[in-house]
């Protein structure tokens, strides 16, 4: 398994927890820094008041 | 002893959802009750409502089942539906639900007709909901009926019954009240099942890292991106776009973020609906793609199944009982929440939108009477269709959300961005990213270019509304 993996390693981009950088930089991290944005955006306005 | 146990379950379910409806009808006290809750949903609900109507039973088994042949790389997708979320509640839902309330509109389509000033925009999206919502809504049907009789083991058109009957019982008593506050049990409910189905595949294969090992010891594509310029390139991006951006001017999702209460409850909503719209599909497409190394221990290969198939026969092999209940539930819940956002969307478009335009002195009470009625038979010919689905509906399925985003991305984003938008631009806005999409569709579609139908039909929607709008704004100056 390891020699498989070890393979794998030097021909394509995977993380340390075995996925694709790509897939990580593409989606995961967009899409956790779209929950940030929405936390700041939401914890910025909890002294709004508006209601 | 299961099937005992899942009608249970189904019963449990129809109970509260009645429950539902009785509550939200005590509530509904005018037409604007029905119609857009009051405009007075707090954030809390609708933003569990949001995510539950954007997420259905088709991602739960249709996309995961496809995510098992395209890997990890199915996560992007619903990555991205974060994103989205963030867009339609920061960006967008601030304007359109000011805008709403100050016109007074009440379907989308009459938020355009009222924002444009003219009835020709709302008869002609009119339209284009009531033709195009009414094959993903069967879709939504066939969904159902498919996970309960594959699952519980009933005839494939009593599962398409009981989700008729569901949907009727609450959509018909309460409207958006009823229809936001079951999406928000719904919501909860069917979160739960596939975060616990995701834990559940992990747990299956060893653990975390050890799972995307196991996946790329059956094929290194599992755990990579595609490579640029093939089929599962091409659907990766495509469905990114068309599933996340596309998202954002479907009515019946516009509906849920136009009509909330207040600025702070916009907010709440921000947050609940991006951290929802995160998590489900991640843990929808990452199950979808682990079940292809748990299937291989079953001895079965998922790319000799049908996409659809891979996802019950995951269920049927490696899930306990517990979790297949809960997973039922969940798709229960998945189906009925997008279903009852479509009825009670195109219900209303089709009669505040055409119905009465066409009918003199119609009160509110007479449209209330009618529009719930419609509801009914709208509930009841998508059953039908469902259980004597033609071909074509799939296919029609296909596009739906790709067509609308095309004809609508131009007119909406217009209305509240730009000033000088007059109905003239959002007409050829509409008609050009209605007529690209369907002629990229026919003619352009993968596999004989890599690019979907919602690129050309969204530019071109949003290029004309701007241009032929700017150009008569230049020419009454110039006048």
């Amino acid at each position: 398994m390891l020699e498989i993996l070890g393979s794998i390693a030097q021909t394509s981009n995977l993380s340390p927890i075995g996925i694709d950088w790509w897939i990580i930089l593409g989606g995961w991290v967009p899409g956790f820094l779209g929950l940030a944005l929405a936390f700041v955006i939401w914890a910025r306005s909890r002294g709004d008041g508006d209601e | 002893m299961d099937s005992a146990l899942y009608i249970v379950v189904i019963a449990f379910y129809m109970a509260i959802l009645a429950v539902v409806g009785w509550l939200g009808k005590k509530k509904v006290r005018s037409i604007s009750d029905w119609y857009v809750g009051g405009f007075k949903i707090g954030g809390i609900v609708m933003g569990v409502a949001f995510f539950a109507t954007y997420f259905s039973a088709v991602l739960m088994i249709g996309f995961a089942g496809s995510a098992s042949k395209w890997g990890m790389s199915a996560t992007v997708i619903g990555m991205w539906h974060a994103v989205s979320a963030v867009i339609a509640f920061a960006v967008l839902a601030p304007r359109l639900s000011k805008a709403f309330k100050e016109l007074n509109a009440m379907t989308f389509s009459e938020f355009l007709s009222l924002r444009y000033g003219s009835k020709i925009l709302g008869y002609t999206s009119a339209l284009i909901i009531a033709i195009f919502i009414i094959p993903y809504t069967v879709s939504a049907f066939i969904a159902m009926g498919s996970a309960i009789s594959t699952i519980v083991g009933t005839p494939f058109w009593v599962g398409v019954l009981v989700a008729g009957a569901i949907i009727a019982v609450y959509v018909f008593s309460g409207g958006l009240f009823s229809a936001t506050l079951a999406e928000f049990i719904q919501g909860i409910v069917m979160t739960i099942a596939v975060v616990a189905v995701w834990i559940f595949s992990y747990m299956l294969l060893g653990g975390f890292v050890q799972a995307h090992e196991a996946m790329a010891a059956i094929d290194i594509r599992s755990v990579t991106f595609p490579a640029f310029g093939t089929t599962t390139w091409s659907v990766i991006i495509g469905l990114t776009a068309v599933m996340g951006f596309g998202m954002l001017v479907q009515p019946q999702m516009v509906l849920r973020y136009a009509t909330i209460s207040s600025r702070m409850n916009i907010k709440r909503a921000l947050l609940i609906a991006t951290f929802g719209s995160l998590l489900f599909p991640l843990a929808a497409y990452s199950y979808g793609a682990l079940s292809r190394p748990i299937l291989a221990s079953f001895g079965i290969d998922v790319m000799t199944l049908k996409d659809d198939l891979i996802v019950p026969l995951f269920v049927k092999s490696a899930f306990p009982a517990w979790l297949s209940v809960l997973f039922l539930a969940g798709i229960m819940c998945a189906a009925t929440s997008t279903i009852d956002a479509l009825i009670h969307m195109t219900a209303g478009t089709l009669t505040r939108d055409l119905v009465r335009p066409a009918s003199k002195n119609i009160s509110d009470k007479t449209q209330l009477r009618m529009t719930k009625i419609i509801s009914l038979i709208l509930s009841l010919g998508c059953c039908i269709i469902a259980i004597y689905p033609p071909g074509l509906i799939y296919q029609l399925t296909a596009y739906t959300w790709q067509v609308l985003a095309s004809s609508f991305m131009g007119p909406l984003v217009m209305a509240l961005f730009y000033k000088g938008a007059n109905k003239y631009g959002a007409l050829a806005g509409m008609v050009a990213g209605f007529a690209s999409a369907q002629l990229w569709y026919f003619f352009l579609a993968p596999p004989i270019t890599p690019i979907y139908p919602f690129f050309p039909g969204v530019a071109s929607s949003l290029i004309v509304s701007y241009l032929v709008s700017r150009v008569l704004v230049l020419g009454q100056k110039q006048a």
